[in-house]
């Protein structure tokens, strides 16, 4: 049986057509670990043990 | 693309802004009318986007974005949608400032949020105190690039358009750092004016930051490896184990720093000295230490993409003949 098509997927975004969210590897799919990945995966700090 | 003058430096930029304008696309024809933009308004957002380079605070917006829709926060969604609207009207130019209100208005408050998301008691960065000779050393530090290497400069024009100068901060549980740049925040790198306190320290921490942007500009497409961001590994330039992506920057971020050092040293002449010889020499060997840890870090446990293999064997190429 098909399902009804509700608003959020209407409006679901599609993360393949986003920059940066396409390449991420998510802990789970809820939002704070989107968060989580995202500064993992997006965040460069550098130089700690570089004199 | 390891070797500067093989990366087109406009084409890197253009193809993130055309990355960003698609992504946009995307999200206006999703949820355009809930965030109360019109076919025309999203159409000239996104034509703005693709003529002309834009300030890293609209990258940052479009994934502030992004998180607030997919919250159902659209009251947020939309105020940020309309920022971006108003902040790519304005053709961005170069620019060296302090991480200040002062210097950058709300740009302030958006780069730290996306450097720092959870600052939680600790800060990681802070404000500097006035520094009016940063500026300074900063065009001195390019001009030595300059001088150098000639493509080098040319791929940081592509690829860089802010060096912000920050402090860290030194109360309890403090984080220490460099610098640091986000693919959040494309175009913009944040330096350390405490760890960086002359226009030749600051070459390393300019090309350090470029080395990271110039992967990000690479990894559009797809990622570098697929390793799960949950697995940590041992790190060349981080006292903390990292996520595969980290480490592969990290060796990366390496040979980068090695080849600017080998240049300088190629350069040095009685008359061109701006470091001495045996530091150079000091941290050559320093660097190629790192490199070959980080090496050997990816290729026993990274799981690269093809874009991933071809970086590390053109930079392995380099490392093995310099």
């Amino acid at each position: 049986m098909e399902r009804e098509p509700t608003v959020d997927a209407e409006t679901k975004l599609d993360h393949g057509k986003l920059l940066g969210f396409r390449n991420l590897i998510p802990v789970s799919q809820s939002d704070s670990d989107i968060r989580e990945s995202s500064d993992l995966a997006f965040n460069k700090r550098g130089v700690e043990t570089v004199a | 693309m390891f070797i500067p003058g093989s990366n087109d430096p406009a084409q890197l930029d253009l193809a993130m802004r055309a990355s960003l304008a698609a992504s946009l696309d995307h999200v206006y024809s999703k949820v355009g009318s809930r965030l109360g933009v019109s076919a025309s308004e999203a159409e000239s957002t996104i034509a703005n986007i693709r003529q002309h380079r834009v300030r890293p605070g609209t990258f940052g917006r479009y994934y502030k974005l992004v998180l607030a829709i997919e919250s159902g926060d659209f009251p947020r969604a939309q105020d940020l949608s309309r920022q971006i609207a108003a902040l790519v009207q304005f053709k961005a130019e170069f620019c060296v400032a302090l991480l200040t209100e002062a210097e950058l208005g709300d740009e302030k408050r958006i780069y730290t949020e996306l450097i720092d998301p959870d600052p939680a008691d600790a800060p990681w960065l802070l404000p500097p105190p006035a520094d009016d000779k940063f500026t300074e050393k900063v065009g001195r530090a390019l001009e030595l690039i300059q001088t150098i290497d000639e493509a080098l400069a040319d791929e940081l024009r592509g690829l860089v358009l802010e060096i912000i100068g920050a402090s860290p901060y030194h109360g309890p549980n403090s984080r220490p750092f460099g610098s640091a740049s986000s693919l959040m925040l494309w175009g913009m790198m944040l330096i350390n004016l405490e760890r960086y306190q002359t226009a030749q320290d600051l070459i390393q921490g300019i090309i350090h930051e470029a080395a990271h942007l110039l992967l990000f500009a690479h990894s559009i497409a797809e990622p570098l490896v697929t390793n799960p961001i949950s697995e940590r590994y041992t790190s060349p330039l981080r006292s903390d184990p990292r996520p595969m992506d980290g480490v592969f920057h990290a060796t990366f971020v390496s040979a980068r720093m090695y080849y600017v050092t080998h240049r300088l040293r190629e350069a040095t002449t009685v008359d061109f000295a701006p470091i001495p010889v045996d530091q150079l020499d000091e941290r050559l060997a320093m660097l190629r230490q790192f490199y070959f840890g980080g090496l050997q870090t990816v290729q026993k446990y990274g799981k690269l993409t093809p874009i991933g293999e071809q970086i590390m064997e053109e930079t392995l190429a380099y490392m093995k003949a310099a």
